[in-house]
């Protein structure tokens, strides 16, 4: 099991992480969620013996690994949030590098090679340099390297941010069969919520350096249990109509969306009802009502009061 | 390591152009300022009045020829006065049985130390005659130079007040010298910001993730560009000697020592500008100030011989590129030994120490 204890880590002025805990169990897939500058790439960076914490410890099984950071090193897979690879070379030479860094040589490399370059669906051209690449290829050959040395404990950051659909979903699929069929651990940031919904058994929200909530996506989603969303398509701009709305005593919060307004509300009473009344009375015409059950998104706004990609 | 240092090699294969440029750039300031006939101007064309017969004339050209750093040639007279006027000489010598004439066209330093030499050779030559006639010996004119030439005890002649008063000014290796050893600081400074670039990009901590330990990594960013700068300067210095007929001498060992010390010393010195600024791009705004402000204190765009200003001459002392045109031109020009550029490699050696040191702390604390 890899485990945190009051991690932290500050730099001049900021608290970048803030006393975060958490754990990693053998075969998990783990979630970090959080807004730009939550304080993710800091932390993972810590995880992976890269970062010296200013406070707190990591253990692998026990032991410390920030001072011993060869425990963990040769069985973790870290693919940075850059793109860390060399740009003038082509895919084939890229991972060949990284694998002869790792000490495969001759045919065992070779077979390596061709092995993860399969697995991101890049075989066929991987020859070709790797700055003419998509960004998406671009992505799945910075996962690919971190593959080569067969490690068993995964740590990705934002391995799809900024690409196409297609291509995260390529990635997104390829992690969960990692995940599921070789049994290897993951550690997966983000700040795409379906994402992390997707794939991961466990979720830690991140925000200002702080873990804000963690569980499993229904164990989050039942924080809201009390509450619930709901969604309105109005045809005006609602801004004297929200007003009111917030004055309710039963409405939480209130937040606008293209269309409209979402509120949120507490359950068990005749809302609805009460919202047309006060529809009406403003003269503002409801096109359509949506009651929603809560999602991480919801999570996250009623946590924080942002939304996650602000 | 060595996989580190040969992923420079294929890398530097796909993109050579900084280096080729610089290449270029160096060649082509070398020719503009250096100059690109074919003989050096160090080259004296030498006549001789009709009272000197044709059997002498070579053993004139043999004796002046010990004087290092010229090369005299026998010349015609009218060509020689066209070779002065022209400017490919700076001046010519004309040489009789009593008196010796100059043939002036720039005055130059190295007029004196010329002047100097043809008039001890006359003195000694008068010597010699003198003592022949007194004892009416034809053998003995041998015997004296014989004896001359292995003296009991040897006086040696300083020449002015110190040795800095008089130089011997090549411009052709002064610019070859100055404009390599300047040239040379981009191509090195630039190839190890691939460190700088590395940790950026996040390739580095893949590095560090793996088994090679992080020495190996800097120690195989460090060699390679080490191999390019030295290679940069080989290159060149072979292609001017080769093509372009540049009198660089035969001492390739200690030119290759100095290069190699010189380009440890950028080394260092690279890895100390890029552990002070934090991106790789700032670079390109430091590294032509560093070059270009070492390259006037070093004196690799004119001789350091002929500044005066005393602050000037103590900041040259903390400057690379001093050493290296010093140990350059005293192996070259005054065709010294290995012996008498130790000093300035091994003043190299310890500024390289330093910077790496340095260099490396601040990299690591980052
Ligand atoms: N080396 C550093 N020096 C100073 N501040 C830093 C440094 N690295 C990160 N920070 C600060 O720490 C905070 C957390 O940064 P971090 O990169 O961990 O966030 P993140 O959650 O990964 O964000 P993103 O989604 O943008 O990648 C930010 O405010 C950032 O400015
Ligand atoms: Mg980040």
């Amino acid at each position: 099991m890899l485990e945190t204890h009051d991690l932290r880590k500050a730099f001049k002025k900021k608290v970048a992480v803030d006393d975060v805990n958490l754990y990693l169990k053998e075969g998990e897939s783990v979630g970090l969620l959080g807004p730009n500058g939550a304080g993710k790439s800091t932390l993972i960076s810590m995880i992976s013996t890269l970062v010296k914490p200013t406070s707190g410890i990591v253990t692998w099984n026990g032991q410390d690994i920030i001072k011993q950071p060869n425990h963990i090193r040769p069985i973790l897979g870290v693919v940075p949030q850059e793109i860390a690879l060399y740009k003038e070379l082509s895919a084939y030479e890229n991972v060949k590098f990284f694998g002869k860094i790792y000490r495969l040589r001759g045919k065992k490399l070779e077979e390596k090679i061709q092995e993860v370059l399969e697995l991101v669906g890049l075989k066929d051209r991987q020859k070709e340099v790797v700055n003419n690449y998509s960004g998406g290829m671009q992505r799945r050959i910075n996962l690919a390297v971190a593959l080569l040395h067969e490690p068993e404990i995964l740590i990705m950051d934002e391995p799809t941010v900024g690409i196409d659909p297609q291509s995260r979903n390529y990635i997104l699929e390829m992690v969960k069969k990692l995940n599921e069929e070789k049994g290897i651990t993951v550690l997966y940031t983000s700040h795409y919520m379906e994402e992390v919904e997707k794939l991961c058994d466990r979720i830690y929200i991140m925000d200002h350096g702080k873990v804000i909530a963690t569980g499993t996506k229904d164990e989050l989603t039942g924080i809201l249990s009390s509450e619930e969303t709901i969604q309105l398509e109005l045809d005006q701009s609602p801004q004297i109509f929200k007003k009111l709305l917030e004055e309710q005593e039963n409405v939480l919060k209130v937040t606008e969306w293209e269309k409209g307004l979402t509120l949120i509300v507490s359950k068990n009473n005749r809302k609805l009802a009460h919202i047309f009344q006060l529809a009406e009375q403003e003269k503002v015409s409801i096109i359509s009502v949506d009651v929603k059950v809560p999602s991480l998104e919801d999570v996250f706004l009623h946590l924080t009061g942002r939304r996650l990609r602000d | 390591m060595f996989h580190i240092f040969t992923l420079q090699w294929q890398r530097f294969r796909r993109k050579p152009l900084m280096v080729l440029a610089m290449i270029a750039m160096t060649i082509v300031f070398i020719l503009f300022i250096g100059g690109a006939n074919s003989e050096p101007q160090t080259m004296i064309p030498v006549s001789f009045s009709d009272d000197i017969v044709d059997s002498e004339r070579s053993g004139w050209i043999d004796q002046l020829n010990e004087l290092d750093g010229f090369k005299f040639a026998d010349t015609e007279y009218e060509q020689s006065k066209e070779r002065v006027a022209l400017g490919n000489s700076s001046f010519g010598v004309i040489i009789s049985e009593q008196h010796y004439t100059f043939l002036v066209g720039t005055e130059t330093p190295n007029q004196s130390i010329v002047e100097q030499f043809i008039s001890s050779l006359y003195w000694e030559k008068e010597k010699i005659d003198l003592a022949v006639s007194a004892s009416g010996d034809d053998e003995a004119s041998t015997k004296i130079e014989k004896s001359l030439k292995n003296p009991p005890i040897k006086v040696e002649s300083v020449i002015g007040e110190s040795e800095k008063d008089f130089f011997i000014f090549d411009n052709q290796l002064q610019a070859l010298f100055g404009m390599t050893l300047f040239f040379a600081i981009y191509t090195i400074v630039f190839s190890l910001s691939e460190v700088a670039e590395e940790k950026q990009r996040g390739s580095w901590d893949r590095l560090i993730l793996s088994p090679v330990r992080k020495w190996q990594v800097y120690l195989g960013h460090l060699s390679s560009a080490f191999v390019i700068g030295m290679a940069q300067m080989i290159v060149i210095f072979l292609m001017f000697q080769v093509l372009f007929g540049f009198d660089i001498g035969d001492k390739w060992l200690e030119i290759l020592l100095i290069c190699a010390f010189y380009t440890f010393a950028i080394v260092s010195l690279g890895m100390l500008i890029i552990g002070l600024v934090n991106k790789a791009s700032q670079l390109s705004a430091i590294v032509p100030i560093v070059a270009v402000s070492m390259a006037m204190l070093g004196g690799a765009y004119w001789p350091i011989e002929i500044v005066s200003n005393n602050m000037v001459i103590i900041a040259a002392k903390a400057v690379p590129i001093t050493y290296a045109m010093d140990a350059l031109k005293s192996v070259t020009i005054y065709g010294n030994d290995l012996a008498t550029i130790t000093q300035p490699l091994v003043v190299l050696f310890f500024m390289g120490v330093l910077c790496m040191g340095i260099g490396i702390n601040l990299m690591e604390r980052r």
